[in-house]
């Protein structure tokens, strides 16, 4: 099984407020929205982040990589500096305590695939 | 740059993916191609796009960006385990064409893959994937499609499918797949109470576990067949 996670920062939203990027897909909508009903996941997410000194985009491209079978996720850089600074990333590596703390801000839906959040 | 088998096959991916949604629309040609250089010193050889890419700004924007990068030679191309999808709408704005909007056709997804070829300016695709299911289209018509693609040498990888619960068709076991893969995608937008975070998916038929990103739906959801 080779499984690829596209926007693995859910269009720059996981990638955190702090780092001060206005990125063109933050500006969409949907990620508008997301960050607006998902404030308070993404308040923990992002002091979550801080505590481990790292750059919220790059944590959450780290937990991709640790996830079992998957091969790892595509990063869609606008810039130089976006592509340059995710490879941080590879070298993250996330304590079970840490894993277990990132699913409980931000648990699975449940129920069937892929209906229970997609479609 | 670690580079891991994509799934069963043996081609050999770097763990990081290139994608070059905004190559065209936000960024540059020349960043763009700069971007896509970089990569490649970094250890990047998987680099992900889509025939739809760029439609805003005209027909396959981003894969001619790509083309016009290979172009350059130094062996861009071979260094790069290409990846491209079929499925959306290719039609003119101006001239709507019910066998170029959103489908997976045999025709459609034909006329795809060599325009792809003809924008990215490349005999063969590594890695042709199907953005998003027909569920107006048999399925053996798609693998018919898919299956020629590969004996004619325009995609290297086998057919792979979408598979959403409940319209899977029968397993594939055809010859030239080898690795039978189905593909899936979500998206857990402004519509999903969930986590925020899309993802594709891969995975052999057979299997019922697979994933997708930060919310670890993979370990609470499950595929039927």
């Amino acid at each position: 099984m080779g499984v690829i996670a596209w926007s693995p920062l859910a269009g720059g939203v996981l990638a955190g407020v702090s780092s001060g990027q206005e990125g063109v897909r933050r500006q969409s909508d949907w990620s508008k929205e997301l960050r607006e009903s998902k404030a308070a996941e993404l308040g923990r997410w992002e002091e979550l982040c801080r505590s481990l000194g790292e750059e919220p985009a790059n944590v959450a491209l780290a937990w991709v990589l640790h996830q079992v079978g998957v091969t790892g996720p595509i990063v869609g850089p606008r810039t130089l500096e976006q592509l340059t600074g995710c490879q941080r990333a590879l070298e993250i590596k996330l304590s079970a305590d840490v894993l277990k703390s990132i699913d409980e801000i931000w648990p699975g839906p449940g129920d069937q695939a892929p209906e229970a959040y997609a479609w | 740059m670690d580079h891991v088998s994509l799934g069963r096959t043996g081609l050999k991916v770097s763990r990081l993916c290139l994608g070059t949604m905004n190559f065209g629309p936000c960024t540059s040609e020349p960043d763009s191609l700069r971007i896509m250089d970089r990569a490649l010193d970094l250890g990047i050889n998987f680099f992900d796009t889509a025939d739809v890419y760029g439609r805003k700004r005209g027909e396959g924007v981003t894969e001619q960006i790509l083309g016009r990068w290979f172009a350059q030679g130094g062996d861009r191309r071979q260094r790069v385990v290409l990846a491209t999808k079929v499925f959306g709408d290719m039609d003119p704005p101006d001239r709507p064409d019910p066998n170029f909007a959103r489908g997976l056709s045999a025709r459609k997804i034909i006329l795809a893959c060599e325009n792809s070829l003809r924008r990215m300016q490349t005999d063969w695709i590594d890695l042709y994937q199907m953005h998003h299911v027909d569920r107006a289209c048999p399925w053996d018509e798609v693998w018919q499609a898919m299956e020629r693609l590969v004996q004619e040498g325009k995609i290297r990888t086998s057919a792979r499918r979408i598979s959403p619960p409940g319209i899977s068709p029968r397993p594939s076991t055809r010859p030239g797949s080898g690795t039978s893969w189905v593909w899936s995608r979500n998206r857990a937008s402004t519509t999903s109470k969930h986590a925020p975070s899309n993802s594709r998916c891969f995975r052999p038929v057979g299997t019922s576990a697979w994933g997708s990103s930060p919310g670890a739906p993979w370990r609470e959801a499950s595929w039927r067949e």
